[in-house]
């Protein structure tokens, strides 16, 4: 049975798994620790995977699509870590994250909407001054102070993502819009949109355990809206809606 | 009177959120936002209940005149209408 131990937000995690592509996946991430968190799974849990994935595809109006088990058993590891994760305060978000000069921005949206389009302009646009953080699936840790942002190896189709850690400035919903503008919003404008993009379950208190961890996040990071189209500029009207100067 | 789903209900800054949960929960994807006296109701809400019963009960909690409560509950009610999650 492949085997391997990695560091995901700082906390170390056996996965057992029965196929070789989540080891391989997740191998910039080994490390020598103790494990703190021990992951296995079975074919049930993967075909629930394949399940999941169709329910998915379904709410976002797309068609079904036949994974390979192995890729399902990415997911299938990714949501017992998730789930652990929450008891050590740290949520499992979708959005696309880039940091500029040492300070994270995520932007998050509902599928299809152009997230890592905009954050490939933010990188255009700084250069060697920005790096990619994670462009799907990145990991928060949550607590009294400014939100760290972790790289990890789910980071969406085009494998953008690197292993650092980085503090997390704001948070921006992103809506495609004709002209570029963004502007700040408030905790109960911001909240429909991220609790539908952080990891939950049907459990209720793992909902609640989600909304509480959203409150904590919320109180120290900048929440945005970024109404923006495909050109150049875009990029450069979000950074400077953020920032003081350029 | 009572709610269609189970709704986890928390304190999110200074405001209450609530979202249905369970297998059903799908059907309904959007966050309730509510203040301190309208969790209270949805709270009541969770069992079957009278509008008549829900303001008797909120008027032992609240010290608030009556009118402005009978129109608290009825406003709820109504958006509670709107977004389909009430069992009449």
């Amino acid at each position: 049975m492949p085997s391997g131990t990695y560091l995901f937000a700082e906390i170390p995690v056996r996965i057992f798994s029965l196929y070789d592509e989540v080891q391989v996946m997740c191998a910039d991430y080994r490390t020598e620790q103790e494990p703190e968190v021990i992951v296995t799974t079975t074919l049930e849990e993967i075909a629930e995977e394949d399940r999941l994935s169709d329910e998915q595809r379904e709410l976002e109006g797309l068609p079904p699509y036949k994974y390979s088990t192995s890729y399902l058993e990415t997911l299938t590891v990714y949501r017992k870590i998730a789930l652990a994760f929450m008891q050590r305060n740290v949520l499992l978000m979708h959005g696309s994250v880039v940091a500029v000069d040492g300070e994270a921005y995520m932007f998050t949206a509902l599928s299809g909407t152009g997230k890592s389009t905009h954050v490939r302009l933010w990188r255009k646009l700084f250069g060697q001054r920005a790096v990619m953080v994670n462009d799907d699936k990145p990991l928060v840790r949550i607590g009294e102070e400014r939100p760290v942002v972790y790289g990890t190896p789910w980071d969406g189709k085009h494998r953008l993502s690197n292993n650092i850690a980085v503090p997390l400035k704001a948070i921006v919903i992103l809506k495609r819009g004709e002209e570029n503008e963004i502007h700040p919003i408030t905790v109960q404008e911001a909240f429909p949109t991220l609790l539908q993009q952080s990891f939950r379950t049907e459990d209720p208190m793992v909902t609640i355990r989600t909304m509480q961890l959203l409150s904590q996040l919320a109180e120290h990071v900048g929440l945005y809206e970024l109404h923006c189209n495909m050109n150049p500029e875009a990029a450069e009207v979000a950074y400077r809606g953020m920032n003081d100067e350029f | 009177m009572k709610l269609k789903y189970n709704f986890a209900i928390q304190k999110v800054t200074d405001f209450w959120a609530a979202v249905p949960v369970g297998k059903d929960a799908k059907k309904y994807r959007g966050v309730m936002s509510l203040n301190e006296s309208a969790k209270d109701m949805m709270e009541f809400l969770r069992e079957d209940i009278t509008e008549e019963e829900l303001v008797e009960k909120m008027l032992t909690e609240y010290d608030v005149p009556e009118e402005q409560l009978r129109q608290d509950v009825a406003d709820l009610i109504q958006k509670l209408r709107e977004a389909e999650v009430l069992d009449e």
